[in-house]
């Protein structure tokens, strides 16, 4: 098998998943949560059956207008404005009084502030991140390794981002600072696949007089492969397992994390070791020019 | 040897001490995981004050106070950034009530009425009393069996009631809260026991909130809250259990997996895996790390991460089994070849986690913790204990087949560092020719085995020496080859 020599065909596989992505992101953005935003979110279970219309009109009677409910079963989830410790006192007791007991798993309220920062840090994080595997990776293998991990990682970041954007238009999936965390356990996990066919490069360079860069690339990587998928796929499995048994709390988070572990396999396997590839030869090009 | 015994001395130390651990020490599970609350109050500048750390002690202290009187078990108060202070809340059922408790401004004045001169109407109330002069605030009970809050003035505080209510005799002292008036007596006699008490229209709980607040003093500026969280039990109880219901049933189709695909070093990794368990979770309990959705979401991908360096190093096995190398030299080669990449992988999860701990807000912290004890961990097992277990196994002689470790000899051979010369080499019938004379090989090593005794004999100097020899006979035979 040739990996490698079929590597256009790779990019163009990564390009047609990561197309649509960036398109939604550029048209719609990602749906931020109340993480980013700042504002309140109620996640509540009314004992009795209660329509949306008539908790609308609840919420109206509190002056809370530009509300978004959502319906899942018997669990409505309500988002709105940050509400200060009277606002929500208010706003629990109408309800009850005019909805029957109802249960409330979850009230989390974030101040503008608080998003503020937060957005501040997520991207700090990801940079920082980014940026500490570059120096690592320069000493450890050689810069083109660096950056060519780099860009891979990059891939998987614009894959789990951008099917977000698209799944933030077709199933209200929203990004919180889980998805932060699910973006930058993919960094490590792609860059950790990354690593091991580098090393397995850098082990069998010393073929390198008998045969080419390209090949010595292939072979590694064919060398590697099994072991790339056969871990990802252990991860898969234990990730599949908590999404069909697991919590939906953290539903999108498993999702975010299975998407960046399938797609730090891919780029790992077909895009990392292809532009280190390519990086060479066009290098090698640019010295037969100069002289 | 020497080194084997140390090696197995250190792994039943540090399993006893885990189980250990784990029989002891309880599991600290985060509110997400065991419902409650998590508030982040801001502490507000006011006119007189600016808030700086002194203040911010201040405010810490009062809360800290006020938590003690809501008689949570493992309250966590403590300051945050340079305004802020971060309460949580664990297994706390009424969260109205504790916010209300916590985050109320909690100013208690006594004022007396300014009258105007000319109509003896009252026009304003003046301040005579603050919670400062006060000492104690109880809930008790009036003549009529209503709840009522008795307060306690300390010395000084005394004495200025005793003064403001002789002067008062017939006239109204009210009692302010926050600046809302909550009940307004008439003053029969001048009171000079220093003990008082405030009626209004309480239940008992009110009357509780009230005296706790009173109690815990009043802060000595304003906060707002700026961020909360409160997780119902039900869902945090759901959680839970449905987490370590998936996280079994991934566990075991990974184990199953392994088991398949590894066959005899899969089982070992299996084993090696329930001990990285035992170990991680005896860890989390030891520091303690307060386990959290995401942070059990850490732990699964490092379960990952260690059945990783297990399929690293058993793949590298079976590719010098492949090539025809003798077991017990293929095992100490899988192992050393695997290592750097082990490492290196590692290493760069590791800088992730750091970057993620130290600048990450407190959920990504508790994800950044667990995995990076899950890769050092995975590391210490996959490299001491799996080694361990597959020395003791490949020594004997009933698990010395092939077959045990999934190796059929010359499949894939020409993926291996032998690489082929020509571009066209990824053809059948070279990988072909190579399987029969690698399996052919095997034999005579094994032969050659038999002889000279176990491998054991040799120093691990020696026998790298004797793997070096067995390499570059067979180079030879490859170029004897060729040229013909």
């Amino acid at each position: 098998m040739n990996i490698i020599g079929l590597r256009k065909w790779f990019y163009g596989l990564s390009l047609l998943i990561i197309l649509p992505g960036v398109v939604s992101l550029i048209l719609f953005g990602l749906k931020p949560s109340i993480d980013f935003t700042g504002g309140t979110m109620i996640q509540m279970r009314p004992e009795n059956p209660v329509s949306i219309s008539i908790l609308r009109s609840v919420l109206e009677s509190n002056n809370l207008k530009d509300t978004m409910i959502q319906q899942s079963g018997n669990s409505f989830i309500i988002r709105t404005k940050p509400l200060s410790i009277e606002e929500q006192k208010a706003l629990v007791s109408s309800l009850e009084s005019k909805l029957g007991k109802i249960s409330f798993d979850k009230i989390d309220m974030i101040g503008p502030t608080v998003s503020a920062e937060l957005v501040r840090q997520a991207i700090i994080l990801v940079f920082v991140a980014a940026f500490l595997i570059i120096v690592y990776l320069s000493f450890r293998y050689k810069p083109v390794f660096a950056i060519c991990g780099v860009i891979a990682l990059l891939h998987d970041v614009l894959v789990i981002t951008g099917l977000f954007s698209i799944f933030g238009v077709l199933f209200h999936a929203e990004v919180d600072s889980l998805f932060v965390t699910a973006v930058l356990s993919t960094i490590g996990y792609s860059m950790h696949d990354s690593i091991i066919i580098f090393d397995r490069i850098r082990e069998n360079m010393k073929f390198i007089k008998k045969h080419s860069f390209e090949e010595i690339a292939n072979f590694s990587t064919l060398q590697t492969i099994s072991r790339s998928i056969n871990t990802s796929f252990t991860v898969v499995l234990v990730l599949l397992s908590l999404l069909i048994f697991g919590s939906p709390v953290i539903k999108w988070f498993i999702v975010a994390l299975l998407i960046g572990i399938i797609s730090g396999t891919y780029s790992s396997i077909f895009n990392a070791t292809a532009l280190v590839v390519d990086w060479t030869n066009f290098r090698k090009k640019m010295k037969e020019k100069s002289k | 040897m020497k080194f084997k015994g140390l090696r197995w001395g250190i792994i039943f130390i540090v399993l006893a001490v885990a189980i250990a651990i784990n029989y002891l020490m309880p599991l600290k599970e985060g509110l997400d995981l065991q419902g409650g609350m998590e508030v982040v109050l801001e502490a507000q500048n006011t006119k007189n004050i600016t808030v700086n750390k002194e203040v911010m002690q201040g405010v810490k202290a009062v809360i800290e106070n006020r938590v003690n009187g809501l008689g949570v078990s493992e309250p966590l108060i403590q300051l945050k950034g340079n305004n802020s202070v971060l309460v949580q809340l664990p297994g706390i059922k009424d969260y109205q009530n504790a916010l209300n408790v916590i985050g109320k401004t909690a100013f208690l004045e006594f004022k007396e009425p300014i009258y105007d001169t000319a109509t003896g109407q009252i026009t304003g109330w003046k301040t005579v009393l603050t919670g400062a002069d006060l000492q104690d605030a109880k809930v008790g009970y009036d003549s009529n069996n209503r709840p009522v809050v008795d307060i306690t003035f300390n010395s000084e505080g005394a004495k200025k009631f005793a003064e403001v209510t002789a002067n008062n005799i017939d006239k109204p002292l009210a009692i302010f809260l926050d600046n809302k008036e909550i009940s307004a007596p008439i003053v029969k006699e001048a009171i000079t026991g220093g003990k008082a008490q405030i009626s209004g229209n309480f239940t008992l709980q009110s009357a509780k909130e009230l005296a706790i607040q009173i109690k815990a003093g009043a802060l000595p500026v304003p906060v707002k809250l700026v961020e909360q969280r409160v997780v119902g039990p039900t869902i945090g109880k759901d959680a839970v259990d449905s987490g370590w219901k998936a996280g079994f049933i991934g566990l075991l189709l990974v184990a199953i997996f392994m088991v398949l695909y590894y066959r005899l070093p899969g089982l070992i990794a299996d084993l090696a895996l329930v001990l990285y368990g035992v170990i991680v979770l005896a860890i989390f309990k030891f520091i303690p790390v307060t386990l959290t959705l995401p942070g059990i979401a850490g732990f699964i991908l490092s379960i990952g991460m260690a059945v990783d360096a297990n399929i690293l190093i058993f793949e590298r096995l079976k590719e010098e089994l492949r090539k025809g190398i003798p077991l017990i030299s293929a095992m100490d080669l899988g192992f050393k070849r695997a290592l750097p990449a082990i490492i290196d992988s590692n290493a760069s999860t590791l800088i992730t986690t750091a970057v993620l701990f130290t600048w990450g807000s407190s959920i990504i912290k508790g994800f950044a913790v667990t995995l990076a004890i899950g890769v050092i961990v995975s590391f210490f097992t996959a490299v001491i204990i799996s080694r361990a277990l597959m020395d003791l196994v490949v020594h004997i002689e009933f698990f010395k087949k092939l077959g045990f470790y999934g190796a059929r000899v010359g499949i894939n051979a020409s993926i291996t560092d032998e690489v082929p010369d020509e571009p066209g080499v990824f053809s059948s019938e070279v990988s072909k020719s190579k399987a029969k004379m690698s399996s052919s090989l095997v034999q005579e090593v094994k032969e050659d085995e038999g002889e000279r005794g176990s491998a054991e004999v040799f120093s691990s100097g020696e026998k790298e020496k004797k793997q070096e020899k067995v390499l570059t006979s067979r180079k030879d035979r490859r170029a004897k080859r060729r040229r013909k």
